[in-house]
């Protein structure tokens, strides 16, 4: 394949989050919440995750699948440093993103030597590397975040800005309302603050409808 | 190997090798290279017993045998340094979890094959 060729398949966003949900309830059947996607990917999917020194420092990189499909490689100061525990859970459930989607793609792939696949990943055009790692990072947001337990969440966010005696914002200014909520809901899902405030935009789950 | 029998009765257990790392109070980044076989497991006695113990094999048992035999053989069969081309084009990606959301640059890429050539 040419990296010309290399293009990623276009399907509707509600599949991409039904396939989220699916695979949620197969590997994570309690629902418990922030979900533990390093349990799931070492203990369920029996994946490796392998811990190296300097790749985010050196690279830029933090976390990435391997293209022989058997686990993830993470970088080991940022993975190990429970600061970044969100962006964590994130990036696995993003490379997860990866591992269910593009599978196929993955298995097409092969080089001969690092600089056959230096080139070719240099080459990848950029709209398609972008629409790659868009569905990934819509799968992780729907995997991390169900919807139902969301929407439940949203409506508590409500009340206390309600009880706050803040009504007017919700009528006046509802467009700063996402915000408040993200702040209220995010350590439920164990996600930062933009994933809470993206699953409210682009599910439509604020303002009502 | 020691690695791989290890590696099946911690997964069996349902524990991560973050969660194992910290209860045996060894560095992850080693302990996932003894469960590849690329770096040597350790040989001294208390560490031992305390990883028989983390895994749950009873002391003294003929499976603790077993593990302190596989441990001992392990010491000696460590490949050479040398990672082959293969083995690093089999780790690369295809995409990367960048704090910028963007492709690597030309130079990151070659940072990453030095990496992975040095790291696994």
């Amino acid at each position: 394949m040419e990296p010309s060729d290399f293009s990623c398949r276009r399907c509707r966003i509600t599949d991409i989050w039904e396939l989220a949900d699916q695979k949620r309830a197969l590997l994570w059947p309690t629902g418990e919440l922030p979900i533990d996607v390093e349990k799931i990917i070492e203990c369920q999917l029996r994946l490796d995750i392998d811990w190296v020194h300097g790749l985010l420092q050196e690279a830029d990189v933090d976390a990435f699948l391997k293209s022989d499909l058997t686990g993830f490689i993470v970088d080991y100061d940022s993975y190990m440093n429970d600061k970044f525990e969100n962006r964590r859970r994130f990036s696995y459930a993003h490379e997860l993103g990866h591992y269910f989607l593009h599978e196929d793609i993955y298995r097409e792939m092969k080089f001969e030597s690092p600089e056959e696949w230096k080139h070719f990943v240099m080459d990848i055009p950029d709209r398609e590397y972008v629409a790659f790692e868009f569905q990934a990072n819509e799968f992780a947001g729907r995997f991390l975040v169900p919807k139902p337990i969301l929407e439940i969440e949203i409506d508590k966010a409500i009340d206390v800005l309600i009880g706050e005696g803040l009504s007017d914002i919700l009528i006046k200014n509802a467009d700063v309302v996402s915000p408040y909520i993200a702040a209220y809901v995010h350590k439920k899902f164990g996600v930062s603050k933009d994933v809470i405030e993206r699953r409210i935009e682009r599910e439509g789950l604020w303002p009502r409808k | 190997m020691f690695g791989a029998y290890v590696k099946e009765k911690r997964l069996g257990r349902g524990i991560t090798l973050r969660e194992f790392s910290k209860i045996i109070n060894y560095d992850p980044s080693n302990w996932s290279k003894i469960e590849r076989g690329t770096l040597s497991p350790p040989q001294d006695d208390e560490k031992l017993t305390r990883i028989a113990e983390a895994l749950n094999i009873e002391y003294r048992s003929h499976e603790w045998q077993q593990f302190i035999d596989e441990a001992k053989i392990s010491a000696g069969m460590i490949p050479d340094d040398i990672v082959s081309d293969e083995q690093v084009v089999k780790s690369l990606p295809l995409f990367f979890r960048t704090v910028r959301s963007d492709k690597p640059t030309e130079e990151e890429l070659d940072t990453l094959i030095k990496i992975l050539k040095r790291e696994r």
